[in-house]
């Protein structure tokens, strides 16, 4: 099957099988997830919303656009996200930052201002070493403040 | 390849479907039986590696996008989820009338991305697996709706067995909930549950109290995702008894789970430790209301 879609604003045309996912249509520099969906490295959008690359099939994809970290930088948010992470630390290891930006966007997108129950239930799946729970949460807060100032003026 | 109508690709050696509307889908399913449904995907790409690709495959049937199947409907007596709805959005507005256990349940699927794509439906129907929100639901006397081409009925999910009851013609649609919340509750997960078969428990309890009275208890366990401990001559011997209850109640409940023979033949001596003592603390919990 071939997919057309936008990766990252370039649009693509990719021969999938049904059992391939989004990974197959970023490129195989990307397929290093664990497949079971518990890494969080395989985090992409797709359209608005973030989900798991390797735990979404490819044909998902058709006439959408994928935003993998590496496009995220064409977006406003991306900038209050890195802001916010530089300020806290966080944006330190190659490693873990995408998807930490990606998570940050995920829980900034379902929320003008994040619970703190999401939060938690956002940063409790955080296993990495490098990706300090606290420091994520702090993060977050962070980032809606200034997309709040961004948007309306005030935080 | 080529498209060769809306929603219906073709391929060199297989086909996916991805119809519109209900009707479509179950056209496609009276047309191709051996369709395999995809709601969101997530088990079945667990399970199908491209690399196992080799030779002629069944069709997919792609039903995320099916407007029928992705509607929540709420009445006075029950909660009724299409098969697609995913369970994010479950989350977003199922505080308001989904009982809190199922909420429970249903948040520990996964990390939050996951839940955009993971569908309920697809819970209940993966193969050979009794996943936590699934145990939660069967204790709640949920029944499912089942549609083929000009036909539908409604079982209880107990009874259903995707091998022996889901003829290929046929697919889930709806989930129906009893919309009855649950004074006393508890669910507690041991491991992780998903993919099935790894070392995980999952133990639901759920009890109804009028003054000094249990009038409904209802408890069951999931070992690996796949062994299923629920007594319900052992939940009636409980039906009617008076709070609080004494220490021979408690003594002869974990006997009673330990001597079952599910237990016996397939739960761990640490599961089985793990099973009787939520369960007897969550007996010892009840209090008169």
């Amino acid at each position: 099957m071939i997919v057309h879609c936008r990766v990252d604003g370039v649009t693509t045309a990719t021969e999938t099988a049904p059992e391939h996912s989004l990974m197959h249509l970023i490129g195989d520099g990307q397929e290093r997830s664990c497949r079971d969906g518990s890494c969080l490295r395989c985090l992409v959008m797709l359209g608005e919303r973030v989900v798991l690359g390797c735990k979404t099939p490819a044909y998902r994809a058709q006439g959408t656009e994928i935003t993998t970290p590496n496009g995220l930088d064409q977006r406003p948010e991306y900038h209050d996200v890195m802001k916010a992470f530089r300020k806290v630390g966080l944006a330190e290891c190659v490693e873990t930052e995408p998807y930490l930006v990606l998570l940050a966007f995920h829980i900034l997108s379902e929320s003008e201002t994040p619970a703190e129950s999401a939060l938690h239930n956002l940063s409790r799946h955080l296993n990495d070493r490098c990706s300090n729970r606290e420091d994520f949460e702090r993060a977050v807060r962070i980032a809606a403040g200034l997309r709040r100032r961004r948007d309306h003026g005030h935080s | 390849m080529g498209i060769r109508k809306t929603g219906e690709i073709e391929l060199s050696r297989k086909e996916i479907y991805v119809p519109d509307t209900l009707a479509e889908v179950l056209q496609i399913k009276k047309r191709r039986p051996d369709a395999v449904v995809w709601a969101g995907g997530t088990h079945m790409l667990q399970q199908n590696a491209p690399e196992a690709d080799s030779g002629p495959r069944p069709p997919v049937l792609a039903i995320h996008g099916v407007r029928e199947l992705r509607r929540l409907v709420r009445s006075d007596t029950h909660v009724d989820i299409g098969a697609c709805v995913p369970i994010g959005r479950l989350l977003e507005v199922g505080e308001r009338f989904l009982p809190v256990i199922i909420m429970e349940t249903i948040a520990g699927i996964g990390p939050p991305p996951l839940q955009n794509t993971a569908t309920l439906g697809g819970a209940v129907c993966c193969p050979d697996c009794i996943l936590p929100p699934v145990l939660a639901l069967r204790i709640m006397d949920t029944r499912i709706e089942i549609r083929r081409h000009g036909n539908s009925r409604w079982i209880p999910l107990t009874s259903f067995r995707r091998e022996t009851n889901l003829d290929p013609s046929e697919i889930v649609t709806r989930i129906r909930i009893p919309n009855r919340q649950w004074p006393f509750r508890l669910s507690r997960t041991f491991g992780r549950p998903y993919p099935p078969g790894g070392e995980s428990l999952a133990v639901m309890a759920v009890a109804a109290v009028d003054r000094q009275i249990i009038t409904n208890l209802r408890f069951a366990a999931v070992y690996r995702s796949r062994h299923l401990l629920r007594n319900r001559e052992l939940e009636a011997a409980f039906v009617g008894k008076r709070l609080p209850l004494n220490d021979r109640d408690g003594r002869e409940l974990e006997a009673a789970i330990a001597q079952d023979p599910v237990v016996r033949e397939t739960f761990t001596p640490l599961a089985t430790h793990r099973t009787v003592h939520v369960i007897t603390r969550f007996i010892e919990r009840i209090k008169p209301v």
